[in-house]
């Protein structure tokens, strides 16, 4: 479970283009690699170029992309590098976020709340 | 790789796909690693334009109908000027395979809705009979054709059947066309062993001719006077040489000596014209007087000794049709073995060619029927992939329940029955392209022993024996022996209460293992009507979960007046029941394919 779906008041956040495109080049790259190997087979080339040109730019947020590489590394097992990655990737940029969430809450005063979030990052 | 435009990558990826084709790929076959590995070396330099890369492989796929495109083209049988032709039976086949082509690439285009009623038939035809393959399938088709009919469309709609299609169409066979190449060079072949069969007759016929021609100028040779017949001119002519001869040599020497006189005389003669020789005086006539004595001896000389040539003409003649006539004999002989052989031959190209052509049209109907089988596969492909996935949950299912059973003995029954009867279905398509035969195997399910075990059970009225095999068979993984030793398990087996409080589990899992297996209608009927079918299904129909299957047995107890559940099996129709059965018990399938519906139950009932 992410970060994000522990903490469902949080934003979620948005996939943007140059992101997105990070993330296509890692496909791409982990696809030459695999094709290079002899791990993937000709039939299965435009099924995966089907799957991920047809997801990637509906993709709003973090979340969905996960999903889908989720989905993706599911069917073709050396995708699970660009899976882990990108998961890697939200749960630092969330915990970044908690982590000034907790200050801007201390010195509010709101001690309480502030000791509540931290917390919840360190279940995770 | 420098320079490597995206219609290139796209070219490439078009090639590497259009060239997998050919070849039908073997159980077990090692991926073709170069062609991917190829087509690898060729996109890396693109990997900064990710779009460029999956835009031009997912181009691919909007054409998978290329390969048997090409196919098709190539159906029919060219004849010596390279012009394609078809026979009524090539005539057919391409009807087929075009119309089965067509199918197949509409289907990966638009999807089962995309499709004509027609294609949309043909489509849930194809796939209905693979999925029937199944047992437990086949008895729903038997219970409820209405919801195996459905679920058959379901299937098809199924974005992932589209997908396991691609994957089919992409992975799909070429036609061989070596095969076509092989019948002109078999009718090549023929050809000229045709012309060497034509030249030896010609041959023939020349020698025979002159042999005639030897024999007829034999016969002025023949001497028929022994059967009243008349001797040969020529032999005729012959014996009359041979007769004159010693005359002739006579006269030939008597006619020499007088010419050699003759010239010695008219020699001096010429010397003493005009004057006195011999006693007489030369005269200039007395000289042409000898001289036309010599004329006239030399003439007869020539005579004579052409005629004795003659003689040597004609033996020397005789002698030589004698040759010739042997000659040509031999020969003659010589060329009716060849005759024979050039016809023999011909007859073997004959049969090279038909066999040639034989070849080829079984290839031309293995490649439309592969084509016919593309949605055979894709549809096996796709059911296994769901049955697949069906099953790790029932393997995890029963895992759970073994470690969360609280006791020995509950961990041994679970286990143990679960080894007896296996667990899902082992499913192995053997569809490859251009294969004639589609096997469907139910691998791990031991049907014998299940049957028999039904059958025991039936007959015995009493499930202990199932509970005593299910723990003797049960292995703890932990330790690796049994969860209970062989005295425990028979103090347990004669504790009545032990019996009764298990026995349900065992049948049960008989039942489930049997459906796994294939069940009839009046199977069904004789199960529910057994004491210990009737308590579980019952048990099972009053405990399930599913409320669905809780108001399809409302509505079913309504329509039949049934006043309980045990009431209701008494009363409902064998195929009804064999659809509750199926919905209650179904394990791998009925997880899979969802259970029954209400309004199909009803629908079946009514």
């Amino acid at each position: 479970m992410t970060l994000l779906q522990k903490n469902p008041t949080m934003e979620l956040v948005d996939v943007s283009n140059s992101h997105r495109d990070e993330i296509l080049k890692k496909i791409v790259k982990d696809l030459v690699m695999a094709m290079e190997n002899n791990s993937v087979t000709e039939a299965d080339l435009p099924l995966i170029a089907n799957f991920v040109l047809n997801n990637i730019d509906t993709d709003q947020n973090h979340d969905q992309l996960i999903a889908h590489l989720d989905e993706l590394s599911k069917r073709w097992p050396f995708f699970e590098k660009v899976e882990q990655l990108e998961r890697g990737e939200v749960k630092e940029a969330n915990e970044d976020r908690v982590e000034k969430n907790v200050l801007i809450m201390v010195k509010a005063g709101q001690t309480e709340q502030a000791i509540s979030l931290a917390k919840s990052v360190m279940k995770v | 790789m420098a320079g490597v435009s995206p219609p290139e990558i796209g070219s490439a990826v078009r090639k590497v796909a259009l060239e997998r084709g050919g070849k039908p790929s073997e159980p077990g076959e090692v991926r073709v690693a170069s062609r991917v590995q190829k087509l690898a070396e060729q996109v890396r330099p693109l990997v900064d334009k990710p779009r460029t890369v999956l835009e031009n492989f997912r181009d691919t796929a909007k054409t998978p109908d290329k390969s048997s495109d090409r196919g098709i083209d190539r159906m029919g049988t060219r004849n010596e000027r390279g012009e394609r032709r078809t026979t009524d039976e090539e005539a057919r086949l391409k009807e087929r395979a075009n119309a089965a082509d067509k199918l197949n690439r509409e289907f990966a285009q638009k999807g089962y809705e995309g499709l004509g009623a027609e294609q949309q038939r043909a489509a849930r035809e194809r796939f209905k009979q693979v999925l029937a393959r199944d047992p437990e399938m086949a008895s729903l088709q038997t219970a409820n054709s209405t919801r195996f009919e459905n679920l058959v469309v379901e299937h098809l709609k199924d974005p992932k059947f589209r997908a396991r299609l691609n994957q089919r169409i992409a992975d799909g066979g070429q036609i061989d066309i070596s095969l076509d190449d092989a019948i002109l060079e078999a009718r090549r072949n023929l050809r000229g062993k045709e012309l060497d069969s034509t030249r030896v007759d010609r041959d023939l016929r020349g020698k025979r001719q002159e042999l005639d021609e030897v024999k007829s100028r034999q016969d002025q040779f023949a001497d028929r006077t022994a059967t009243g017949g008349k001797l040969g001119d020529k032999l005729r002519e012959l014996q009359q040489l041979e007769t004159e001869t010693p005359n002739l040599e006579a006269n030939v020497a008597r006619k020499t000596q007088q010419i050699e006189e003759l010239r010695d005389e008219i020699a001096n003669m010429k010397v003493f014209v005009g004057r006195s020789w011999g006693g007489t005086t030369v005269t200039a006539e007395s000289l042409a007087q000898r001289s036309q004595e010599l004329r006239k001896a030399e003439a007869d000389l020539n005579n004579d000794k052409a005629k004795m040539e003659r003689g040597g003409q004609l033996e020397r003649e005789r002698a030589d049709l004698k040759t010739s006539r042997g000659s040509l004999e031999n020969e003659i002989d010589d060329l009716e073995v060849q005759q024979n052989n050039s016809l023999a031959e011909k007859e073997i190209a004959n049969v090279s060619l038909a066999e040639a052509q034989q070849k080829w049209i079984g290839h031309q109907k293995d490649f439309t029927e592969g084509l016919e089988r593309v949605i055979d596969g894709a549809a096996a492909d796709f059911i296994e992939d769901r049955l697949m996935a069906a099953e790790a949950a029932v393997d995890e299912a029963v895992q759970k329940e073994i470690a969360e059973a609280a006791t020995r003995e509950e961990k041994a029954i679970i286990s143990g029955l679960d080894a007896i009867y296996g667990r899902g279905k082992n499913f192995q398509i053997d569809a490859g392209w251009l294969r004639r035969k589609m096997e469907w195997r139910v691998g791990k399910l031991p049907k014998d022993l299940i049957q028999k075990h039904m059958d025991k059970l039936l007959e015995t009225e009493d499930p202990a024996f199932l509970l005593e095999s299910a723990m003797s068979r049960a292995i703890d993984p932990a330790t690796g022996r049994g969860y209970l030793s062989a005295d425990e398990i028979a103090e347990k087996m004669a504790d009545p209460e032990f019996v009764q409080q298990n026995a349900g589990k065992a049948v049960e899992a008989l039942i489930k293992a049997k459906i796994k297996t294939g069940l009839r209608p009046d199977e069904a009927t004789v199960l529910a009507q057994s004491p210990w079918g009737e308590f579980v299904i019952a048990n099972q129909m009053e405990n399930n979960q599913s409320q669905e299957i809780q108001t399809s047995i409302e509505i079913l107890k309504e329509k039949v007046g049934a006043i309980d559940t045990k009431d209701l099996l008494k009363k409902v129709d064998a195929k009804t029941l064999l659809g509750l059965l199926l919905a209650l018990f179904g394990a791998v399938a009925s997880s899979t394919f969802k259970g029954f519906g209400s309004s199909e139950l009803s629908r079946s009932a009514a």
